[in-house]
């Protein structure tokens, strides 16, 4: 699973995920995209299921970029404690994800096989998707 | 080199009118030049989408139309995309001089990427477009790299690249423009994920340490 190799702080404040994505916005490496269309937290564990699916439904052709990375802290009481005590042990880590983030990217392979893959994706994540695809591979700019 | 042409009309710089334009269906731009008073405008997002999608988004030299007035020479220097909505939100037009030398972005396109899907190998791009320098009407509209022939390892890098006379690149010649790769194996991959040990505690246990 993903998550940082070493932090100066073991625990973070929640924090707010006010506004749109102001980097990572734009396909970079591949052809084809998955767009985060809300905020929310991505888990180390979905962002591996995601790119598990990815892989999967690709084969053999094709490469996979992970855009995210899960380098936030989130902590956990056990179960049936009661409340108090300070705050609890850290038990994973997510991905910020502001809406218009390119989580994932495909490239090398035809479109609709990026298509049914980046669907398969999607479906791991906690937030809603869109596929987008690069600029310059035909089609209009607002490709949805 | 391709000439398009594009109607705008003249705007007030101010958030109010950009917000009512873009709802009314107009994009919010500027034209700005060597020796030109920068020039707010607004353009019909219908024509800009026909536009970007026939002539892509760099490199076609535009006419821009406004009422009686002379036709003004121009290309697309900067769009600005809204990432949610994906739709263009902002575009900067640069006033050129058929005689004066200008910097453009001219996109790369690979040829013969079936032969290479074929072996199951995969073009792998390090840059999609590249930085020249030359006269408005000798952009080229884009370059075109041949990799029909090519096995895993190749690498070609910007100098490799044919550029017609009177261009020049303005990119390091040992630039990486695209390589040819073999994809990761989908089980090997998965081995390896397996391998590795999972769990915030593993982060823990090394802060601990």
């Amino acid at each position: 699973m993903l998550m940082p190799k070493r932090v100066k702080y073991r625990k973070q404040h929640r924090g707010r995920m006010t506004g749109i994505a102001i980097r990572g916005n734009e396909i970079e490496y591949g052809d084809y995209g998955l767009l985060a269309l809300e905020p929310g937290w991505v888990t180390d564990k979905q962002i591996e299921a995601a790119r598990v699916a990815l892989t999967r439904c690709i084969k053999r052709g094709g490469k996979v970029w992970v855009r995210i990375f899960p380098d936030k802290s989130v902590t956990a009481k056990p179960a049936e404690t009661r409340m108090g005590s300070g705050k609890g042990a850290p038990d994973h880590w997510v991905a910020v994800v502001k809406p218009g983030r390119i989580m994932f990217e495909l490239g090398g392979v035809p479109e609709d096989v990026a298509r049914e893959a980046m669907r398969l994706a999607g479906f791991k994540l906690p937030l809603k998707t869109r596929f987008v695809k690069r600029e310059g591979l035909g089609g209009e700019v607002n490709e949805t | 080199m391709k000439r398009s042409s594009l109607r705008f009309m003249p705007r007030e710089p101010k958030k109010s009118e950009v917000k009512r334009l873009r709802r009314t269906g107009y994009v919010p731009g500027i034209l700005y030049g060597h020796g030109v008073t920068p020039l707010a405008l607004a353009v019909s997002e219908n024509d800009l989408s026909r536009l970007l999608a026939e002539e892509g988004r760099t490199s076609a030299i535009i006419d821009l139309h406004s009422g009686d007035e002379e036709p003004r020479t121009a290309i697309i220097k900067d769009i600005q995309i809204d990432p949610v909505r994906r739709r263009v939100i902002h575009v900067d037009f640069q006033q050129v001089s058929m005689t004066e030398e200008i910097e453009s972005k001219v996109p790369i396109v690979v040829v013969g990427e079936e032969n290479i899907t074929k072996k199951g190998l995969l073009v792998q791009h390090q840059a999609h477009e590249l930085e020249v320098k030359c006269l408005p009407e000798k952009i080229p509209e884009h370059f075109t790299v041949d990799v029909s022939n090519m096995g895993v390892g190749h690498v070609v890098r910007a100098m490799d690249i044919q550029v017609p006379e009177g261009v020049k690149l303005l990119v390091d010649p040992d630039e990486i423009v695209l390589s040819i790769v073999a994809p990761k194996r989908v089980e090997e991959e998965e081995e390896k994920v397996e391998a590795k040990p999972t769990g915030a505690e593993q982060a823990e246990a090394k802060k601990e340490e």
